[in-house]
């Protein structure tokens, strides 16, 4: 019987073992998602663990008005913004095109769109972008994810989801320009 | 299952979901200091109202200008304004942290304007306020600014000190009206009296003359409104 994230969650309460199909379907994600954030592939490993290893902690606290995805990637969200914080790398580091061409694989919705512009370009100046634009076009392009899920990631109002994504987006092609 | 998930579950192995009772603990705090937070600016709100209209800031005023709001706003004591600042956001992003109020924040701000105003008035009717307003620690407050309790608006005559004599000092107010303000030893003086200044008078009148329970300063040297951030007195006719 098939269940859904949301009843994965609540069941893990009682039982560990509802977890595992949750880490399956989302650890690759996440990973992908918090290494786009912070910019570092190869550290994205241990963050997406400790954040997993937080939602399974926290797993009661799980509120069942929003969505299983949105709640983890908030977690996940607040992973990589601490690591951010901390080590202060965001824009420093650069990944190698073989990083970026994995990151772009694990996201057919913008790598359809990156086919038609001038991929490369578009991959580099969305790291040039500052945390908080770079999340929401991650979240909008990348994760394909809802306002309604980008407003429960980012604990924003769902109304400035939109004008947020359209100055970030402004930004990007000035960025696009300038290096283009 | 990769190496990732594989390091994941090793990760979760040794440990334990926390109990529910934490979180809904960690919850009702967040909402009891919200609620806790709210009735405090509620009571802050009615005492910051109380003070314009019954403590010789509202009803000096000679005509009820932005100009003259402001000054009145400027010379409420600074530590009320911060604190009832402070406390309104301090509700406000607690609440943001309260289930999924962050959606809809402008729900959030009607609600908890709606809640001052209706609650300003619950304070009043409940008379709440006069009784805070008398009560030794906040009379300090007010003395300490000037300010005096003289009775509900109407007993505040602001003018020009035309005249000074023993016992006496004459003023014309607003209106060109020629008072005769009478000096005892009771009277509580906050301002300096000569010729030429605008003062503030407390007390009852009688056609043309005024026992002063106080005399203050008509230029507010108070709260923000202290020096060059002071707007400058302006006698205005009625």
């Amino acid at each position: 019987m098939d269940y859904s994230d949301e009843e994965l969650a609540r069941l893990t309460v009682r039982n560990k073992k509802y977890f595992d199909p949750l880490v399956g379907k989302y650890a690759q994600k996440i990973r992908a998602y918090i290494a786009r954030l912070t910019g570092n592939w190869p550290d994205s490993e241990d963050i997406t663990q400790e954040a997993f290893i937080k939602a399974y902690v926290n797993i009661a606290s799980f509120n069942p008005k929003l969505k299983f995805s949105s709640w983890l990637y908030r977690i996940a969200h607040n992973e990589a913004v601490n690591y951010i914080k901390k080590h202060y790398r965001y824009r420093q580091v650069e990944f190698s095109d073989e990083i970026k061409n994995k990151l772009i694989d694990d996201s057919p919705a913008l790598s359809k769109i990156l086919e038609k512009e001038n991929a490369k370009m578009v991959r580099d100046s969305l790291l040039k972008l500052n945390p908080r634009d770079r999340e929401i076009l991650e979240l909008t392009y990348f994760e394909e994810k809802s306002y309604l899920e980008i407003a429960d990631i980012l604990e924003i109002s769902v109304n400035s989801v939109g004008p947020t994504i359209k100055r970030s987006r402004e930004k990007l092609k000035k960025i696009i320009k300038k290096y283009g | 299952m990769g190496e990732l998930e594989d390091k994941i579950k090793k990760g979760i192995e040794t440990r334990k979901p926390k109990p529910y009772w934490q979180f809904l603990g960690v919850d009702i705090t967040k909402e009891l200091l919200v609620m806790a937070g709210w009735i405090v600016s509620v009571f802050l709100l009615g005492a910051i109202v109380y003070i314009i209209a019954n403590f010789n800031a509202l009803p000096p005023l000679p005509r009820a200008t932005p100009y003259h709001y402001l000054r009145s706003f400027l010379g409420l004591p600074w530590e009320l304004i911060v604190v009832f600042v402070l406390v309104v956001v301090g509700v406000y992003l607690l609440s943001k942290k309260i289930s999924t109020l962050y959606r809809k924040p402008y729900v959030l701000v009607i609600i908890i304007v709606v809640s001052l105003a209706g609650g300003y008035f619950v304070a009043e009717a409940s008379g709440i306020n006069e009784y805070i307003a008398n009560r030794t620690a906040a009379r300090r407050i007010y003395e300490r600014q000037g300010r005096f309790l003289p009775g509900r608006r109407g007993l505040v005559t602001i003018g020009k000190i035309t005249k000074v004599e023993e016992g006496n000092i004459m003023m014309d107010d607003p209106t060109g009206k020629t008072w005769t303000v009478k000096i005892n030893d009771d009277t509580k003086t906050g301002a300096d009296l000569k010729s030429g200044a605008i003062v503030s008078v407390i007390g009852p009148r009688n056609d043309s003359t005024i026992e002063a329970i106080g005399i203050t300063d008509e230029i507010p040297r108070r709260g923000f409104c202290q020096g060059s951030y002071c707007p400058p007195p302006r006698l205005m006719p009625r």
